[in-house]
């Protein structure tokens, strides 16, 4: 029972990066399998798809910041499994889920905003900055969720601290 | 460091001078002709002169060069570096072009030459598949020393043809058996009445496992027995025999692919010999565009019986140039005037080398107009330290500045291209700037070296504070400048307003809101900085103040009082707006954090395997392909939030836009560019 809050701990830690990678890599394949057809009729209008295919990228990479600072946090990256009390372990296990949950959402949402927007890019490519545009607002919801894990994964440290003090 | 102020111009020249006034204006390059936007009235005498089959020739002429300049370039191996792109085009002084345009005929006759090459190639290769195809069909004949139409003598019938699958005489034998007795009824009684199966020979020509050919003969007599019997076990007659002995065919066949392979051959021969052609068809190319651009515009031109009319807009500064141009070579009646109220008007900008990357943005936003106040320079200097905080990294900014640099100095790109490449070096330098006040220069290399091959625990300090170990001074910052970003916009709108003699507007639209926001600092400001000063008393009062000059004066517009008295309610609730704006800035953090934490990750994964010399051969390649994708990655967010912070929070406070973009008729080619006498 000793590895209790590690173990709950490093489930935190794999979700985050987990749940944030399979929304991110179901919304790059989804804007991936979108822009296919344009490429063939037209290989310069690449690059602007290829910002579009990266764009629901980046929340696999929010939940990984977020897994290499709970694993920072914990020890685990000194190599040793450090001892957490039961408490701690449930607190960074809760404070891993907005940018797992969240990341995983957001970036499916916003693949399906990406997926219109290669209609533009196609269509009137002139306007393709405002398909761009368009998805990035659903990834500030991604950012949240990010800032809100990291900022409580941050802290859970401290306050393990105090309470160990107490 | 303006909106450029336009002039609209007409120019009324004689009809002999159509082409030559419009060739002046092409090379100048500096009118936004007007589109009619309908036919002229045939009552003033004046009609357009239909260019479509001038323009149709052109064209195709000019896609036939294309297509032997990308045959040349495939067929000779031109190795196009992928920078190519990038490179501005070759310049040549007047004479040169001369000299090039009186070679015009000579280079078309090659591109007219390279495109038969090119059919022959185009209809030969699909060919050789076709006669490939025939000749699978009669391959497995081969062996067959009669024709195979021929049908026996007159006692023997000769039955030639396939059956699917593989056999060998055995198995036929009795496949035909088998097929003949169950397909023979018994008679009734009994007794062996039933004839036995004639007799027959065959030779199995070829077998393989999908066709089994065979050539059956017996006696003419029993030839329908034969067949019928053959049919049911899936026996097909060829559907193209051949009149002689297959051989023959094969060898025909074989030798139209032979020839057809060399003439493709010799084709892709000759197209490939053609390389040292290619500049002049590239000219060749430029010049048939430039003529096509110019007819297109003579097309939509109005002509009265002698002179030809052009209108259009141009810069101010401009205009001195170009009238004293236009009248000293050919006899015109030039009008010039402001743009009438109305009037769309193209918007461009002009601005220093250090603003200007950035109007592209902007254009891309909205192309601006007269009512708009140039937001390029206040934009480029948040444009540039966004992008830096995001991207954060010493080493990263190092990167971009490196690669933009041998741009534009090795390549000389032009025009959007080049604007790119300073932009991306200015947000370089400030990536740069922020990486060292952040501490991050490839993540966290030197502390990861240090430690994994050196036993030192060197690391390169922060200037200011690592934003990994104090992330809520991060977000306070970043909050910070999102702020004084959106109240940059808020004078900018300010100062417009002003200018446009909206000053009761100014005041009371944006002034208001200046009360508010110093009310809500005052409350503030002792929590940051303890002045000594009970300002968090007054406070609440001049945010009310603030509060009060927008409730009394933001539904003015409203003709009723209940409409004016919601109009000021409703302003007051764009307070939400600007705390969410401001919230909207966390991404700097957020992003900045990112690259930093991403880099160490790749960083810790280069050091942690191996020991000694393994460990040094294992980092490397993990450096550099860890942080190039970092880079790529982080730079295309930065790009984007950088982008999306000055669509949505900034321009929203104050720029409209809806103008029409500035595109003069110019030359647009893509090879060549030409000096222009002066």
């Amino acid at each position: 029972m000793d590895y209790l809050g590690v173990i709950l701990a490093v489930v935190g830690a794999a979700l985050a990066v987990t749940l944030a990678s399979v929304g991110s890599a179901k919304g790059v394949g989804m804007v991936g399998e979108a822009s296919a057809p344009v490429v063939i009729d037209d290989p310069s209008k690449f690059s602007k798809l290829l910002i579009l295919q990266l764009l629901p990228g980046t929340q696999g990479l929010y939940g990984l910041v977020v897994t290499v600072m709970v694993m920072l946090n914990i020890g685990l990256l000194g190599g040793n499994i450090p001892v957490l009390t039961f408490r701690t372990g449930l607190l960074y296990l809760f404070a891993c889920l907005p940018v797992a949950i969240g990341g995983m959402t957001s970036a499916i949402l916003q693949a399906r905003v990406a997926v219109s927007g290669v209609t533009i890019v196609a269509k009137k490519y002139s306007d393709s900055t405002k398909a761009i545009i368009s998805a990035t607002l659903v990834e500030f919801y991604a950012l949240l969720c990010f800032i809100a894990s990291l900022l409580m994964v941050m802290n859970i440290g401290a306050i393990a601290d105090a309470a160990a003090a107490a | 460091m303006a909106i450029v102020p336009m002039k609209h111009i007409e120019i009324v020249a004689m009809q002999r001078d159509a082409k030559k006034v419009v060739e002046l204006l092409q090379r100048e390059g500096v009118v936004d002709l007007t589109e009619p936007e309908k036919e002229p009235d045939p009552d003033s005498g004046l009609t357009m002169i239909p260019s479509s089959a001038s323009l149709a020739q052109l064209e195709k002429n000019l896609d036939m060069v294309r297509s032997s300049i990308s045959a040349i370039e495939e067929y000779a191996h031109v190795k196009t570096s992928m920078l190519a792109g990038l490179s501005g085009r070759k310049e040549l002084s007047l004479d040169e072009f001369a000299a090039k345009a009186e070679e015009v005929e000579k280079y078309l006759k090659v591109a007219y030459r390279i495109d038969g090459l090119v059919r022959i190639i185009d209809t030969e290769t699909p060919a050789i598949m076709h006669v490939n195809h025939q000749l699978d069909h009669v391959l497995p004949w081969k062996d067959l020393d009669i024709p195979m139409m021929y049908e026996g003598s007159s006692r023997v019938a000769c039955l030639i043809g396939s059956i699917q699958g593989a056999h060998t005489e055995a198995t036929l034998s009795k496949a035909l058996l088998a097929a003949y007795e169950t397909s023979t009824p018994v008679s009734g009684d009994g007794d062996d009445s039933m004839p036995s199966f004639p007799d027959y020979e065959f030779e199995i020509i070829s077998a393989s496992k999908e066709l089994t050919c065979l050539c059956v003969f017996c006696h003419r007599n029993d030839r329908a027995t034969v067949e019928e019997t053959l049919r049911k076990i899936g026996f097909t007659v060829p559907s193209d025999p051949t009149r002689h002995p297959p051989a023959h065919r094969i060898a025909r066949l074989r030798k139209r692919i032979a020839d057809a392979e060399r003439a493709v051959a010799e084709a892709k021969k000759e197209v490939a010999a053609h390389q040292p052609d290619l500049t002049g068809l590239q000219f060749l190319s430029d010049y048939l565009l430039m003529r096509h651009d110019k007819y297109e515009v003579l097309g939509r031109l109005f002509f009265s019986s002698k002179t030809v009319v052009m209108e259009g807009f141009l810069p101010a500064e401009a205009t001195g140039h170009l009238v004293s141009k236009l009248e000293k070579k050919y006899t015109v009646a030039i009008e010039l005037r402001d743009p009438a109220e109305g009037e769309v008007v193209p918007g461009v900008f002009k601005n220093n080398i250090l603003v200007s990357p950035v109007e592209d943005i902007v254009q891309s936003y909205s192309p601006p107009t007269s009512a708009d106040i140039d937001p390029n320079p206040v934009m480029s200097f948040f444009y540039y330290l966004f992008f830096g905080i995001m991207l954060s990294d010493a080493g990263y900014g190092l990167v971009l500045v490196l690669a933009t640099l041998f741009v534009i100095v090795k390549l000389k790109p032009e025009g959007a291209t080049r604007m790119n490449m300073f932009k991306f070096m200015y947000c370089g330098l400030s990536a740069t700037v922020w990486g060292l006040l952040f501490g991050s220069f490839f993540g966290n290399v030197v502390n990861a070296v240090g430690t994994a091959f050196f036993n030192s625990d060197v690391s390169l300090d922060a200037l200011w504070f690592n934003p990994v170990e104090k992330p809520m001074e991060m977000l306070i910052l970043s909050l910070l400048l999102g702020f004084i970003h959106l109240m940059a916009g808020l004078v900018l709108k300010f100062i417009n307003m002003w200018k446009h003699g909206d000053k009761f507007g100014a005041i009371f639209d944006v002034g208001s809101w200046w009360v508010v926001f110093a009310g809500l600092g005052m409350l503030m400001i002792n929590m940051a900085i303890p002045t000594g000063i009970p300002f968090e008393k007054y406070g609440p009062w001049v945010a009310i103040a603030g509060a009060v000059m927008l409730l009394l004066t933001q539904g003015r517009s409203s003709p009723s009082i209940p409409g004016k008295i919601m109009g000021g309610l409703g302003s007051l609730y764009g307070i939400s707006g600007y705390f969410s704006d401001t919230l909207s800035y966390s991404r700097l953090m957020a992003l900045g954090l990112v690259t930093g934490i991403v880099g160490q990750v790749f960083n810790t994964i280069g050091t942690v395997l191996g020991t000694g010399i393994i460990r040094i051969l294992i980092f490397i390649p993990v450096f550099l392909f860890g942080h190039a994708v970092n880079l790529g990655i982080s730079a295309l967010g930065a790009y984007v939030h950088t982008n999306r912070l000055q669509y949505v929070e900034f321009f929203s406070k104050f720029y409209e836009g809806g103008g029409k973009a500035f595109s003069p008729f110019s030359v647009q080619t893509k090879h060549f560019k030409f000096k222009e006498e002066k």
